[in-house]
């Protein structure tokens, strides 16, 4: 199956290892991973923070760079999210809804249209699982206990399919972790404290490693753990199921 | 406003365990919810209460043109006020033509807005808030800090301290049954010596000409049956068409507000009892200019049930002031830009856009679409954030094309790498004066790596 | 212009456009159909702070109320619910049965006799029992309560300190 592997501009720039993880992993699968994306942001930055006109350009670039591609794969939920359901709206035309269509969130592409729902491997850590909520309410790629659902989806039918894996149960499970775009720099001190409890929650049950699909959460709650739960390792989705399946 | 939401929030963290109890007692509520909605039919009730509002809504003057009918021919005067202003005049007249001073008031967020009290007071009535949440908050000159909990915010030891100095208990008491039933006689006594009782309205039902009231309290009975006039203050999106409509309404509200299967006490009432009188205040107040307005409409479906309150993060981490409106947390923060976009131009950025409000509510308002449609709607009237609009013209230009943000990128991660942390991480920056790391910056993009592994041209 | 015209010319230039009313919703068949709905009752009374009971067919209401109530029979107001509703312990009592509105609310000790057979599941039922002419009617579920001090539940707010229900068979 031929994909496009389109890369988040604060992944390509920061985290550059998740983006690796998911060419391996998603070529591992067997999948025929294209470089040829170039867009650098589907424009949720601009668009969230309200300045749509700021959104338009950058949206654009990337509906259009969508148009040669039937499977676009991407190792964000937030993203995957604004591609779907804001970008038609804000380019107006056929290669917005065409970009909304082929975009996938990785998990979801995996247990979705690769078909492969849970995948061998093995690692032997307990892990808090932490899904956006972009991926969870606004995807719903995860059930949301606001609506009684159980916590399911595919990161989490993926994480558990793996050998030797525990997923702690936390308090709050699908608590936000404050990151929310602008919302990190311009509401710092809640932003903060969001991310210090989402971290005890995670920590106060043992967990070694905390695992989101979502790089911005992860930019957000690594840079907190750095100072607060130095020991506490945190990867991204494609980097988990990657060494697991190495 | 000065600093806005954020400053007021930060200003409530500095007292962390007082943050974290806030949180708590407010998560408490929501797991009580959580609970109390786990019904097989839960998710069609939510669909039957915004389908019964939007109904509403779409027929709202005939509506309201029935409850009058219905509501008159029962005996009841009703009255019409364009804004807070005549609302408050309206109150006022009637109260004077009845001779009454002494009002006992029930909970309503509505006079709050009117500022119904301090107007009330002015012209020499005395007022008492006879919900024991809205007494605490009233006698310490406060306004409540959540709809539905108004003394949330409050200790059981600062309660006791205030009621020592109020109601006279005894010092150090703070045990909360003592300081209710301390409540309960200063309260019962206002309430029975009243000569009128002000109450809000969680509906008024068309097809009956009944106000409905709820409480656990039992406060806005005992005013409104003893007091020789009841007045009732009620914005006009609070009629329904049916009392099947008030079925569906009741089994969400309580469940949705404090997780119980409905409040101890429901009262509809539709006519005053003989030798008394009763009066409906219906209220605009902005709310035609919102029902004009198809893309923020629905946001008049709210039911003031405060579950968005309780589940939102930032609510919960930041207390309920620093909205600096009457209505907080998440639908505080789409109503207040309705009535004063500039002056309310942090609210819309009050929130990580979690969902999680649109995901409680049980009428389903898309919360989390109307703050991104008032941030669109700041954008526009030029009272975004200070330093937003610039900065993200500017990352959109750079975000634009690859050239610009390879290149950019680049010189960011250079700068990351080479200027002293203690520099970058300065009071100035945002993302690491609260207690974050700044990124550590890869040496490679992930582009760079694959042009030169050869993967990329 | 009034206010009255004022608010509805607003409301007829807002030209909102018609919306469906809401679908007819009852209880699934899981809920209506229970096969004791008066144990359902009971049991969530007891969550909501009253008491209830089901007359037994060898007591007269009076040795009911007697056991009932035991030393709070002094400052117990008796009065009639119309009919109860099984998911939230709420019972009708409509103040055409009442000497003054203020007995649900201004007892120490409150008392609803309910006919046996009175029951409806939910309150999809019950707001179509409410009397058309009613001038003023409850549902009442449990005694006086409040949780405004630190959230700690307070039985016996500004209402009755005490509610039981008897089921009478009639």
């Amino acid at each position: 199956m031929r994909v496009a592997l389109a890369v988040p501009c604060y992944v390509d720039q920061l985290r550059p290892q998740a983006a690796r993880a998911t060419m391996v992993l998603l070529e591992r699968l067997g999948c025929d991973v294209s470089l040829a994306f170039d867009a650098p942001c589907c424009g949720q930055p601009m668009f969230n923070a309200g300045v749509v006109s700021a959104a338009r350009d950058a949206a654009s670039t990337w509906a259009a760079s969508s148009a040669a591609f039937d499977f676009i794969v991407m190792p964000s939920g937030s993203c995957t999210h604004h591609v779907r359901h804001h970008l038609p709206g804000i380019v107006g035309s056929d290669e917005g809804a065409h970009a909304a269509r082929v975009t996938f969130e990785l998990c979801e592409f995996i247990a979705g249209p690769l078909g492969t729902p849970q995948l061998a491997g093995r690692f032997p850590h307990r892990v808090a699982m932490h899904l956006g909520c972009h991926a969870r309410r606004g995807l719903r790629l995860g059930g949301s206990s606001e609506l009684h659902e159980p916590p399911g989806g595919p990161m989490h039918t993926l994480l558990a399919g793996l050998d030797g894996l525990t997923l702690v149960p936390l308090d709050r499970p699908d608590e936000c972790c404050g990151f929310g775009g602008s919302f990190a720099v311009g509401e710092p001190d809640v932003s903060v404290a969001m991310g210090r409890d989402r971290l005890t929650d995670i920590t106060a049950h043992g967990a070694e490693v905390m695992v989101s699909s979502d790089p911005s959460c992860l930019l957000h709650l690594e840079g907190i753990a750095r100072r607060g739960a130095p020991a506490l390792r945190t990867l991204h989705i494609a980097e988990l199921l990657e060494e697991a399946t190495r | 406003m000065n600093g806005g939401h954020p400053e007021a929030a930060a200003t409530f963290l500095r007292d962390a365990p007082r943050a974290a109890w806030h949180d708590d007692s407010l998560w408490f509520m929501r797991e009580r919810r959580d609970r109390a909605t786990a019904l097989p039919e839960w998710e069609s009730l939510r669909t039957a209460g915004a389908a019964l509002k939007a109904h509403a809504m779409s027929r709202l003057g005939e509506l309201l043109e029935q409850f009058e009918r219905q509501a008159t021919a029962n005996g009841v005067t009703v009255h019409w006020a364009r804004d807070a202003a005549e609302h408050n005049s309206v109150v006022l007249g009637i109260l004077q033509g009845a001779g009454a001073t002494r009002v006992a008031k029930s909970k309503s967020m509505l006079t709050e807005e009117c500022g119904l009290n301090p107007f009330l007071e002015a012209s020499g009535i005395e007022v008492v808030d006879t919900d024991l949440g809205e007494r605490i908050v009233q006698l310490a000159h406060e306004p409540p800090s959540h709809i539905v909990i108004p003394a949330i915010h409050w200790k059981k030891e600062e309660i006791g301290e205030l009621f020592h100095r109020t109601m006279g208990t005894a010092k150090g008491e703070s045990s909360p049954d003592a300081l209710a039933a301390a409540a309960r006689h200063h309260l019962r006594d206002a309430l029975l010596h009243a000569n009128a009782a002000i109450t809000g309205a969680n509906a008024i039902v068309a097809e009956t000409g009944g106000v409905v009231v709820c409480t656990n309290e039992g406060n806005a009975d005992l005013g409104m049956h003893s007091a020789p006039v009841h007045i009732a203050c009620v914005g006009i999106e609070k009629v329904i068409a049916t009392r099947d409509d008030l079925g569906v309404l009741l089994r969400i509200l309580a469940r949705s507000a404090t997780g119980q299967p409905v409040t101890a006490y429901t009262t509809h009432v539709t006519s005053p009892r003989p030798g008394a009188a009763m009066h409906v205040v219906l209220v605009d107040n902005g709310r035609t200019a919102r029902l004009a307005d198809a893309e923020m409409r629905s946001a008049l479906h709210c039911i003031r049930c405060g579950a968005c309150l309780n589940t939102c993060p930032v609510y919960r981490r930041s207390g309920g002031y620093s909205y600096g409106h009457v209505i907080q947390g998440p639908i505080g923060a789409i109503l207040a830009p309705a009535v004063d976009l500039s002056a309310h131009r942090s609210l819309p950025f009050a929130s990580t856009l979690c969902g999680s409000c649109g995901d409680v509510c049980p009428v389903r308002i898309d919360i989390p679409a109307q703050l991104l449609a008032w941030r669109s709607r700041s954008a526009a009237a030029g009272t975004l954030p200070s330093g937003y609009a610039t900065i993200f013209a500017l990352l959109g230009r750079v975000l634009s094309s690859q050239g610009n943000f390879a290149r950019t990128g680049r010189w960011g991660r250079r700068a990351l790498r080479w200027i002293p942390a203690a520099w970058l991480s300065g009071r100035w920056n945002p993302w690491t004066r609260s207690g974050r790391e700044l990124p550590l910056a890869p040496t490679e993009s992930f582009r760079e790596s694959m042009r030169r592994e050869g993967r990329l041209p | 212009m009034t206010a009255r015209d004022a608010i509805l010319g607003a409301i007829r230039a807002a030209a909102v456009p018609p919306a469906s009313a809401a679908p007819a919703l009852t209880a699934p068949a899981a809920t209506a159909g229970s096969p004791d709905m008066h144990e359902e009752f009971l049991r969530v009374l007891g969550t909501v702070g009253g008491r209830g009971v089901v007359r037994r067919a060898d007591q007269s209401l009076d040795q009911a109320l007697a056991a009932l109530l035991g030393d709070d029979r002094d400052g117990a107001v008796i009065v009639r619910g119309r009919f109860a509703v099984a998911e939230n312990a709420a019972v009708y009592v409509d103040a055409a049965d009442l000497e003054a509105r203020t007995q649900v609310v201004l007892p120490e000790h409150l008392v609803l006799v309910v006919p046996f057979d009175a029951m409806v599941p939910t309150m999809h039922e019950a707001v179509r029992l409410m009397p058309a002419t009613s001038a003023c009617g409850w549902f009442l579920s449990g005694p006086s309560k409040t949780a405004d001090i630190e959230q700690a539940l307070v039985v016996g707010a500004q209402g009755s300190r005490t509610l039981r229900v008897i089921f009478d068979v009639a």
